[in-house]
């Protein structure tokens, strides 16, 4: 009775959107929003489309570059710097990382859409020009990289926060008698604080795996997915074969097929993660009760 | 007992009395959009057709008003659409506005849906006002041979150049000044625009990549190309789409050969909107391929904040040059058209307010402000458009070339298509020509099937 509220709230938000959007994904709904069921058809019409496998491969270079290089690894490398300095200086720089996430996606996407421009106006080639070299069209040469960097940029704060309140949460005694017995800091960190924050590191993995896979919003803003589909990810495909262009171009049925195999394949990924971290132990009660 | 039937008569006057002051205020909804924030004319004068019903209604001693809660979006084309797609599905009156302002290439797909009424009927009521307007627009409001709009605006696209810095590449103000004739007459032509571009990077006046810059979204310009490059969109009798593969490869050729000859970027489609209008007006860039009426608005606006003066001695315009010489030049024009909803409970009365914002001196004061053009033939004897030279010299050099993007529910995949799978990648070099042709040919045909036919 207690858990009711809760499991109406799940249902409501998280259940009932996956199925209505199973359901709608074998329709062929367009703008004109009536349920016309198609079977499999639009699963058939993604075997065909000549252009998923390059969004696939787009995918899998956005979620993991991202996720290895700055989600778990550049926020681990933030976490670990800031909790090494006094507490108050590392309160400023964990702070300043936190804000790209609190600056609103528009105005983010501007700003880095400035850093980029391809002219000499751009700061990236504003700097280039000064030191007499020619301007690059940034987003044309290295499509993967700029979404790369301007989500991860946003994504490392979120990592950057678990691991530092983990890395705080070790009992000092385990570092004071290291130092003691003369480890380095690399030391500490190889052999103390690494395995003990060893869930956050695992939960953050999995989390932010989901996380990106499903994410579009700064890509469609700095890239919209371009130049010629180079830097377009499967939500994002999704997204602009729902929404792209004017009302007679939307394909709600098609963007719904395309959605539920994202549903999928994050199942697949959730069920793979809960395997291989043994999430099972990180969820099961202490042995012993401390009090 | 008296007391009481005389309380009654009291009671009863009284209620007589509120009763006949009482006045019935009906609320009508409507949409607009810019994006341009000139263009925000199309929400003011629909508040002053209000404005004027009232006061009529007020001299007739009609007990009952009209209130207009209006809209005004300046975010982006497809934000607007989006948003007003998801209400329209709704079906609810009170989400759905009575009043549309859309592009005419929605009344094919509103139609289809059920979401907005045909006005032949209320057209036939009103002749003294719509015999006026300019029969090629009916053409862009009518969907399968009813009529779903009103004409709002329209405007024309043509090119841009800077007078200042042709003369600073030396040409002389005499061929400068007959440029707009020449493109008419079909005298100057599309290679001769790449040779003005070409002279201004030879004589140092503009950088590289600096000559000739187009809009970094796709939209209905991209469609004059084909036209000029002799190609045609639209197959009136099966009512399908046509990509025409020689006109189509002869644009891919053409933006390559910009890019190849560094008076465009390769990376043009990443420049945001507010740095190429900067650059033009600025005087930083010396063509803009792809320009609009509501442009030289807009320039007089901030950020740009240029005089007409400055602009009108600065800038010359022409539309599309024809490809080969002899050839005809092309302005795809985009009607804004008001639509009125099937969800409306006052489809009549939101009509007469379309019809009274349709008034000559309101439409007169829309153009003005923002760039467009006349709808109706009175308005080009009417003294403040007379009078205006920008819009009178685009009327003439522009309006008899006129060409529109087809009715049709797909027409914005295929321009969408034809940008960002044709001439980005061929700008960008991942494709060539050549193979962003068959690229181009064989989404149009997986993404619309049997909805557009393939010609050679």
């Amino acid at each position: 009775m207690f858990l009711l509220p809760g499991i109406l709230l799940i249902f409501l938000f998280f259940l009932a959107p996956v199925v209505i959007t199973a359901v709608m994904g074998f329709t062929n709904m367009d703008y004109r929003f009536q349920w016309n069921f198609v079977g499999f058809g639009n699963f058939f019409r993604m075997s065909d489309d000549f252009l998923v496998p390059k969004i696939l491969v787009n995918t899998l270079v956005y979620t993991f570059g991202t996720l290895a290089i700055f989600n778990v690894t550049f926020g681990l490398i933030l976490a670990l710097l800031t909790t090494s300095i006094s507490e108050r200086v590392g309160l400023f720089f964990r702070a300043l990382w936190l804000l790209p996430r609190f600056t609103p996606p528009v105005v983010y996407a501007a700003i880095w859409l400035w850093i980029l421009s391809p002219t000499r106006n751009g700061l990236l080639n504003g700097l280039r020009v000064a030191m007499g070299l020619n301007p690059i069209a940034w987003i044309s040469e290295y499509p993967w990289g700029v979404i790369i960097v301007t989500n991860g940029i946003i994504g490392a704060s979120m990592g950057m926060l678990i691991f530092a309140s983990a890395i705080k949460a070790i009992p000092r005694d385990y570092l004071w008698a290291a130092r003691v017995d003369g480890a380095s800091w690399f030391q500490e960190v190889r052999h103390i604080v690494l395995p003990l924050i060893r869930w956050p590191l695992m939960f953050i993995t999995a989390y932010q795996t989901l996380s990106l896979l499903t994410s579009y919003e700064y890509i469609l803003l700095i890239t919209q997915g371009g130049p010629f589909h180079a830097s377009e990810v499967w939500s994002l495909y999704a997204y602009n074969k729902a929404f792209s262009a004017y009302a007679g171009t939307y394909e709600f049925g098609y963007a719904a097929a395309l959605a539920t195999v994202l549903v999928l394949i994050g199942t697949v990924a959730s069920i793979a993660y809960w395997k291989m971290f043994r999430f099972r132990e990180m969820m099961a009660p202490p042995r012993i009760e401390v009090s | 007992m008296r007391k009481l039937l005389l309380g009654l008569l009291i009671f009863g006057l009284a209620a007589g009395l509120v009763a006949a002051q009482e006045i019935k205020v009906i609320t009508i909804k409507a949409w607009t959009v810019g994006p341009d924030d000139p263009s925000i004319t199309r929400k003011l004068n629909l508040e002053a057709a209000v404005e004027r019903l009232n006061k009529y209604l007020e001299v007739i001693g009609a007990n009952v008003r009209v209130e207009i809660e209006a809209t005004f979006v300046t975010t982006s084309w497809s934000d607007y659409k989006r948003a007003n797609l998801l209400a329209l599905q709704s079906g609810d009156p009170a989400k759905i506005a009575d009043i549309i302002v859309t592009g005419h290439e929605d009344i094919g797909p509103y139609a289809e849906a059920g979401y907005i009424v045909p006005l032949d009927d209320f057209i036939a009521k009103y002749p003294e006002v719509y015999e006026d307007f300019f029969s090629a627009l009916w053409e862009s409001c009518t969907y399968k041979g009813k009529i779903w709009g009103i004409p709002q605006d329209t405007e024309a696209r043509m090119f841009y150049y800077r007078k200042d810095l042709l003369k600073a590449a030396g040409y002389s103000e005499e061929f400068i000044e007959s440029i707009p004739a020449k493109v008419v007459a079909g005298e100057f032509t599309l290679d001769d625009l790449v040779a003005l571009g070409q002279k201004l990077l030879e004589a140092g006046v503009v950088d590289e990549t600096m000559a000739i810059w187009h809009r970094p979204t796709p939209g209905t310009d991209w469609f004059q190309f084909i036209y000029t490059f002799g190609g045609e969109l639209f197959d009136p009798e099966t009512g399908k789409l046509v990509v025409d593969k020689s006109a189509t490869l002869a644009l891919f050729r053409f933006m390559k050969k910009l890019v190849d000859l560094k008076l465009t970027p390769s990376a043009m489609s990443q420049i945001s909107w507010p740095e190429i209008h900067t650059n033009f007006s600025g005087g930083k860039v010396g063509i803009n391929l792809t320009g609009g009426s509501w442009n030289f608005a807009e320039w007089q606006h901030a950020p740009y904040n240029k005089s007409f003066d400055y602009l009108w001695e600065n800038i010359g315009f022409a539309p599309i040059p024809a490809a080969e010489k002899g050839g005809k030049p092309v302005s795809v024009s985009h009607p804004l058209v008001h639509v009125i909803t099937a969800a409306s409970q006052h489809k009549e009365l939101a009509f007469l307010i379309v019809t009274l914002a349709s008034a000559v001196d309101l439409n007169t004061r829309h153009a003005l402000q923002s760039g467009h053009l006349a709808i109706r033939r009175s308005q080009l004897s009417f003294a403040p458009y007379a009078a205006d030279i920008f819009a009178k010299t685009v009327s003439e050099l522009c309006a008899p070339f006129a060409r529109f993007s087809p009715n049709h529910p797909k027409a914005p995949f295929y321009w969408e298509t034809l940008f960002r799978d044709g001439i980005v990648p061929v700008e960008v070099g991942a494709l060539s020509p050549e193979d962003a042709l068959e690229h181009f040919v064989k989404r149009m045909q997986t993404e619309l099937g049997d909805e557009v036919i393939i010609r050679e």
